[in-house]
């Protein structure tokens, strides 16, 4: 074993400071982030990398598997902005191509059709055919759907849900239907920057145009990317995930749940996603609205709330494969654990990576959204 | 002269099933045409392969032996089968849609200045004019444009797999004629200096088949199990292929195979039109598909909203193939 | 080294409609794309650029309003895009089709390699390379997979019905390349303002080929359309199973051992 010499790029560890805006001087390299990420991502010698300029060290493959999920970050002793390093990291690899390939062909999509998930944009509002929902025109409130709930037949019976729900409340809104086009999480992700200002700006000016007082989100992630990145492009009404907004509507005694399909009552667990909560700060809301239901009996799984354990979904996880055990099949086995036979989430990416994880772990365990159990599904088996 | 020439393909020694179909096809419009029917066929040692077309209906078969000629190339294949054209002037040139085929296909209509039909689903003698008359498939498959050649002899069209029935030995058997060909090395432009055949079973000529596709996520074990307990062929759809997660061979659709099957069951597959082309002369359809409103359940006989990767299982357990 | 690609510009196909009525196709409203093979097309020239340098020219077949997505090809690092455009070319079969493409290359000899993608997503004939090859006189290898300069020699892996291969060819030579082998780079966005507003494309019209009208589009193609229709389906059951997960697979299980 010999002993290498490394000479650090010292223009490299100069880009990388600024951007990341002085969180390399903070790390004094105590590892807490490593031992706490849920992807096993290397998280304190990438940042060893960045402070020396050594660039193999900090412009890995593994920069792709963080899923931003922030968990290092509640355990860092010395509150480093360790997803702003991240970025940082991706858009420097970015610029020099070295990005997965199912990340690249998400922004042709993007810019093409409108979506970073497969799908064709003359085909996105198919969801909401029959619905009779708004689409296009002015409304007191936007319902915004983003990729995946429109595209994917799993989330769509989400997007169906909440419809009911809010159709049900009386609230009056609209989608953008066709127009709708993704809000660019994916982009942001990747550090796509000439992209990313073309969509945001094209967003605003949709929002505009219906002239809604605020914007409703399915996904935790559109509300991410609405809040810190779209202002720099131009001005964006308050965005409200629809837990926030339902919970205002339950408060003012606008909502009735319906009675769970079963007489007796269900045991549901509440699964915390990275986006919501560690982003978002919302914890209450989403329980309060499952309590509402009548028959729902709540149990908490271990690492909940600031802690919870990530699905593997954001930072683009939904496009990079990833070996071996993901975090989402333990977080699975914990729901069981609890004792529930029902895992709620509001993360569209959480669903689809709980159910993943329950059939791999074989489970018994019934992954829902808040949305379904809200419109009366819970209980139903395959909803 | 007149008559339907074929161009028959072989590599390595096996006669493409592609072309044995568009052999059958030429067999039956020469008897509705009453004209001869010819055989081409290149390669290095075909001598027995070229009995085997004369054994299967062709008249005559044009057999170019050479060393030089035992791979395809396409700017020698296409010098050989012009000059077999030009010796015997045939009115009609079939060729199989294989990705060789089409090569010289491409380069042999515009040596010969004529027209060509690409990826025919059907073959049809025009009455009257005696002309031929080919369906090609158009917009992904969804359309059907009727083509005829409106310059240029001999008429040419490349045939889809799958689509036709394989010749049957006739009984009597045609004649095989050498024919001598004047390429010379320089004249083959590009050399195969590595090659790996890996055949499977024909999925057109499969009875049953159970066809995968992006719905069964990554998990194409299931489907394949599927396939073994049912005595199944396995196929895929289009993008699994792309995403080399299955090889080209395996492909249904307007770029890959037609199927003839008695049972095909479609899973994870939505039913875009340049797949749903390939079941037109399947019996019966059993699809499973986690979207209600799927395109592919206007194709199917017996539908399954569900999801592929949890259907499957139960399916093949209650087949008797226990835990997949 | 001078790679020249050729780019179909395709209707999005689920945009496209068939009317039954009159049995034509309707195109107004449809939006076009860069058909996905030829992007593949590009990166693998790319590619080569990157790895020695070169100059890679995008050339096109269509009318002006083909041009923003040659200037897409610019930004993705192509370093000049040529359209070739005139009335006439329109209604062209792929024989027609090919002649006029080969002519446009040939005003950019000398070249060393011409790459197109495998087949375009609306006639998928698979036949333009193979003719645009034989108009020009150069070898054809096609379905590429991954193209190699090494050294005189051109070395392509290419998949075949059964199997794959590696095949040598000298250039100039034309190569078709697979759909999905390779993942084409996204475009520069600065790079794309710049061919948006200063690039300057180049047009050829029916007279800068050397061509008269009997030629090329309709009136020089080999192959007529006689008829269109809408691609016959038998009729299905279209039977929906319904019931729980059991009653369900044991239906399926009785249709299955019939």
């Amino acid at each position: 074993m010999g002993m290498s010499t490394q000479v650090p790029d010292l223009e490299f560890r100069r880009v990388i400071a600024q951007s990341a805006n002085g969180a390399l001087l903070s790390c004094y390299q105590c590892g807490t982030c490593t031992a706490l990420c849920p992807l096993n991502v290397p998280v304190r010698s990438i940042i060893r990398g960045a402070q020396l300029g050594i660039k193999d060290m900090a412009v890995t493959d593994a920069l792709w598997l963080c899923a931003t999920c922030r968990q290092c970050e509640v355990g860092c002793p010395r509150g480093v902005d360790i997803t702003g390093v991240i970025h940082a990291l991706r858009e420097l690899s970015y610029k020099e191509r070295k990005v997965p390939g199912k990340l690249e062909s998400a922004l042709w999509r993007v810019y093409e059709e409108g979506t970073a998930w497969e799908g064709r944009k003359s085909e996105r509002a198919r969801w909401a055919e029959g619905l009779g929902v708004k689409t296009g025109v002015t409304a007191k409130h936007l319902l915004y759907l983003d990729d995946a709930a429109s595209f994917d037949p799993r989330l769509q019976r989400i997007s169906k849900s909440l419809v009911k729900i809010l159709n049900a409340a009386g609230v009056d809104f609209t989608i953008l239907g066709e127009k709708e086009k993704s809000s660019g999480d994916e982009v942001y992700q990747i550090g796509e920057e000439g992209l990313m200002e073309e969509l945001a700006q094209s967003n605003i000016q949709s929002f505009k145009s219906v002239g809604a007082e605020d914007i409703i989100t399915i996904s935790p992630h559109s509300n991410g990317v609405f809040r810190d990145v779209y202002p720099k492009y131009g001005e964006v009404p308050p965005v409200f995930h629809y837990t926030e907004f339902l919970s205002q509507l339950l408060d003012q005694g606008l909502l009735k749940p319906s009675h769970t399909a079963r007489g007796e009552g269900i045991a549901v667990t509440y699964h915390d996603p990275c986006y919501l909560g560690r982003y978002g700060g919302i914890y209450e809301e989403p329980r309060k609205l499952l309590e509402s239901v009548p028959g729902v009996k709540l149990t908490e799984m271990d690492d909940n709330k600031c802690n919870a354990l990530c699905c593997g979904g954001g930072g683009g996880g939904m496009f990079v494969e990833s070996e071996g055990l993901r975090p989402s099949h333990r977080r699975v086995s914990q729901a069981a654990e609890s004792g529930a036979e029902v895992m709620a989430t509001a993360c569209p990416f959480c669903v689809l990576n709980f159910e993943d994880g329950v059939k791999t772990m074989g489970s018994s365990v019934q992954v829902m959204d808040v949305a379904e159990i809200l419109a009366g599904q819970v209980g139903n088996g395959d909803a | 002269m007149g008559g339907i020439f074929v161009f028959v393909e072989q590599t390595d020694g096996v006669l493409e099933d592609s072309s044995l179909e568009v052999l059958g096809k030429g067999k039956e419009i020469s008897h509705q045409l009453g004209v001869q029917l010819v055989g081409g066929i290149l390669g290095e040692g075909v001598g027995e392969l070229a009995e085997e077309c004369a054994r299967r209906g062709a008249n005559v078969v044009l057999a170019a032996d050479s060393p030089l000629l035992r791979n395809f190339a396409a700017d020698a294949y296409t010098e050989v089968v012009a000059s077999m054209v030009k010796s015997c002037d045939p009115d009609i040139l079939l060729i199989g849609a294989t990705h060789n085929g089409t090569a010289l296909a491409g380069m042999l209509a515009v040596r010969l200045g004529t027209g060509l039909m690409a990826h025919v689903v059907d073959l049809e003698i025009e009455p009257g004019t005696n002309m031929l008359l080919g369906s090609v498939p158009a917009f992904g498959g969804s359309i059907v444009a009727v083509c005829k050649v409106k310059k240029g002899r001999p008429q040419m069209a490349t045939v889809r797999t799958g689509v036709f029935a394989t010749a049957e030995a006739t009984g009597q058997s045609g004649n095989v004629e050498q024919f001598a060909i004047s390429l010379k090395e320089e004249d083959v432009r590009s050399k195969v200096v590595e090659r790996k055949i890996e055949r499977g079973t024909s999925v057109s000529k499969a009875e049953r088949v159970v066809v995968a596709g992006l719905g069964c996520k990554d998990q194409l074990s299931l489907p394949m199990k599927l396939a073994e307990v049912t005595h199944s062929t396995f196929g895929v759809s289009r993008p699994l292929a792309d995403k080399g997660m299955a090889p080209k061979n395996l492909v249904i659709g307007s770029t890959g195979s037609s199927l003839n099957a008695k049972l095909v069951v479609v899973v994870g597959v939505s039913g875009a039109a340049h797949f749903t082309s390939g079941l037109r002369n399947v019996e019966t359809v059993v699809a499973v598909n986690s979207d209600p409103g799927a395109e592919i359940f206007k194709h199917a006989d017996y539908c399954v909203v569900g999801d592929a990767t949890k259907v499957v299982p139960k399916l093949i357990a209650e087949l008797g193939g226990g835990r997949a | 080294m001078k790679l020249v690609v050729c780019m179909k510009i395709t209707p999005k196909l689920e945009q496209v409609k068939f009317d039954e009525q009159k049995k034509t196709i309707v195109r107004e409203g449809v939006e076009n794309e860069i058909n996905d093979a030829d992007k593949n097309a590009l990166e693998a020239a790319l590619k080569i650029k990157d790895a020695q340098g070169g100059l890679v020219v995008v050339l096109s077949m269509g009318p002006p309003s083909f041009e923003p997505f040659l200037r897409l090809a610019v930004a993705m690092g192509a370093d000049d895009a040529i359209l070739l455009s005139d009335r006439a070319f329109a209604g062209a079969d792929t024989y027609a089709t090919s002649r006029v493409i080969a002519a446009g290359i040939a005003k950019l000899k000398p070249f060393d390699i011409v790459l197109c993608g495998e087949a375009s997503i609306d006639g998928s004939t698979e036949q333009v390379p193979p003719s645009v090859a034989e108009w020009l006189g150069v070898p054809y290898v096609s379905y590429v997979s991954e193209l190699e300069v090494a050294g005189e020699k051109l070395r392509a892996r290419r998949e075949i019905t059964d199997g794959r291969e590696v095949v040598e060819t000298t250039p100039p030579a034309l190569v078709s390349v697979q759909l999905g082998c390779n993942s084409p780079r996204f475009p520069d966005f600065r790079r794309k303002r710049w061919a948006d507003k200063e690039f300057k494309l180049t047009t050829f019209n029916l007279q800068d080929l050397g061509f008269s009208i009997g030629d090329v589009g309709l009136e020089g193609s080999r192959t007529e359309v006689t008829g269109l229709s809408k691609m016959r389906s038998p009729e299905r059951r279209k039977e929906f199973i319904q019931g729980t997960d059991e009653e369900i697979v044991r239906r399926l299980g009785q249709v299955i051992r019939r």
